[in-house]
């Protein structure tokens, strides 16, 4: 088996009565870009600041790249780059000192090639923070977080309410990191269509949960529309892995998990004739993960 | 024979990848690669855009592109040479004429399925046929 990047496993995190984390387990291949998917308060942010060790575990453990980051916090913050959902810099700072700044605080710093993609991001170095909009202060988070070429790189929510421009900075950058041999790009996002393009692995959760996790076209895979030709008052109730259905009448299109030779012939023997299999996006696939049960997504 | 090399940032390769319809990355690529050889754009023995500029360009996983690039190898699509980068190959040397027609074959009975479907008679769907056999012969 491939190196693991990041292993979770049995992890709880409890705020009060509320568990925002319940009994996760996760493996991160080493060389992946990993996207970690789930709606808003699904766990995403809570489980990555365990792993930068910003917040303890109520219980399980976690490991990066095979360490305790309780333990080694000082040796991961220099191999692993890490950007939160609310990246805060000193707003007195001009963009060249932060720069300056944040080279001090790593052995191994690049100032060239941060020099370089602040360029390329079209970044005044003369600039305040403070008077940087929210897209090009994402451009410099980017431009710092490459420039002590992390082995692991720790995004959270990276291209949310960025501007077209500039999620298309954030995906050049994590294919930037990818391109170095065994480097990994792990990030969270609820922006599946974008996930979809880059990640190669993905992991769904909800409240807390693991509800899948793999290849991305196999997790992709995993649910399937079947268009069936019927009479009129069939009952597809009994199909294994069935999670709805749509339409009345002659033609209905059956959401089913792990469609396969079983739940065909089930579809055959309660009269219903298959006419098409049709794959879903990331997205669709998505929405049908954590859809609750038995309610339809329109 | 000279060698034309197709501009890196993969833009000279035109590519048009879309993640709505539930067609894997990689396969969208191996159809469109094999589309420009089959339409003269990509020709013998031109330099393919390297792994990385393609995925930099087209925003994708670079594993994704390396993928599509051995199965098209696989195929004898194209070749590597060691150390120095990706070209097409001399078409079809690998296939038989009775494996490419196959290929063909299951296309057209997709596009026939779909359009019977759509309520089209056999006549309307051989005038699109010879319309666009037309059409491409002339490019």
């Amino acid at each position: 088996m491939a190196a693991a990047a990041i292993r979770i496993a049995g992890l709880v995190k409890t705020f009060g009565n509320h568990r925002a984390v319940d009994g996760l387990d996760l493996e991160v291949p080493q060389g992946s870009i990993f996207g970690f998917l789930g709606r808003n308060g699904a766990g995403k942010t809570t489980t990555i600041k365990i792993l930068m060790n910003m917040l303890k575990p109520t219980a399980g453990a976690v490991e990066v790249l095979d360490q305790d980051p309780h333990i080694h916090e000082k040796e991961l913050k220099e191999r692993v780059g890490y950007i939160s959902d609310n990246p805060v810099l000193y707003d007195w700072m001009k963009v060249e000192e932060v720069a300056w700044f944040a080279g001090q605080l790593y052995p191994r710093w690049d100032q060239q090639k941060v020099a370089a993609l602040i360029e390329h991001f079209g970044l005044d170095p003369k600039q305040k923070i403070k008077h940087l909009s929210r897209g090009m202060n994402a451009q410099l988070n980017l431009a710092l977080v490459l420039g002590h070429d992390p082995e692991l790189l720790i995004l959270d929510e990276p291209a949310s309410g960025l501007d077209v421009i500039v999620r298309r900075d954030v995906l050049e950058s994590i294919i930037q990191v990818i391109s170095a041999e065994g480097r990994t790009v792990f990030f969270s996002s609820h922006l599946v269509h974008e996930v979809e393009r880059v990640a190669d692995q993905v992991a769904i959760i909800d409240q807390g949960k693991l509800l899948v996790c793999g290849e991305l076209d196999a997790v992709r895979q995993q649910v399937k529309r079947v268009l069936v030709r019927t009479e009129d008052a069939v009952d597809f109730a009994g199909v294994a892995g069935l999670r709805g259905v749509q339409g009345e009448g002659r033609q209905r299109l059956l959401t089913i998990f792990d469609y396969g030779d079983e739940a065909k012939a089930q579809i055959e023997a309660a009269g219903g004739q298959v006419v098409e299999v049709i794959d879903l996006s990331l997205e669709e696939s998505f929405v049908e993960h954590v859809a609750p049960q038995g309610e339809l997504p329109s | 024979m000279a060698k034309r090399k197709i501009a890196h940032g993969g833009d000279a390769l035109h590519l048009r990848l879309d993640t709505a319809g539930g067609v894997p990355i990689y396969l969208q690529l191996i159809e469109q690669i094999k589309y420009h050889i089959a339409t003269g754009t990509l020709k013998d023995d031109d330099e393919l855009p390297s792994v990385r500029a393609v995925a930099s360009a087209q925003l994708i996983n670079p594993n994704t592109v390396a993928r599509a690039y051995l199965e098209l190898e696989r195929e004898g699509v194209i070749y590597k040479r060691r150390g120095m980068g990706t070209y097409v190959a001399e078409k079809g040397v690998s296939m038989s004429t009775e494996e490419r027609l196959n290929i063909v074959r299951n296309l057209m009975e997709k596009a026939l399925v779909e359009g019977t479907q759509l309520g089209l008679d056999a006549a309307s769907l051989r005038r699109v046929f010879e319309e666009t056999l037309e059409k491409f012969s002339s490019q």
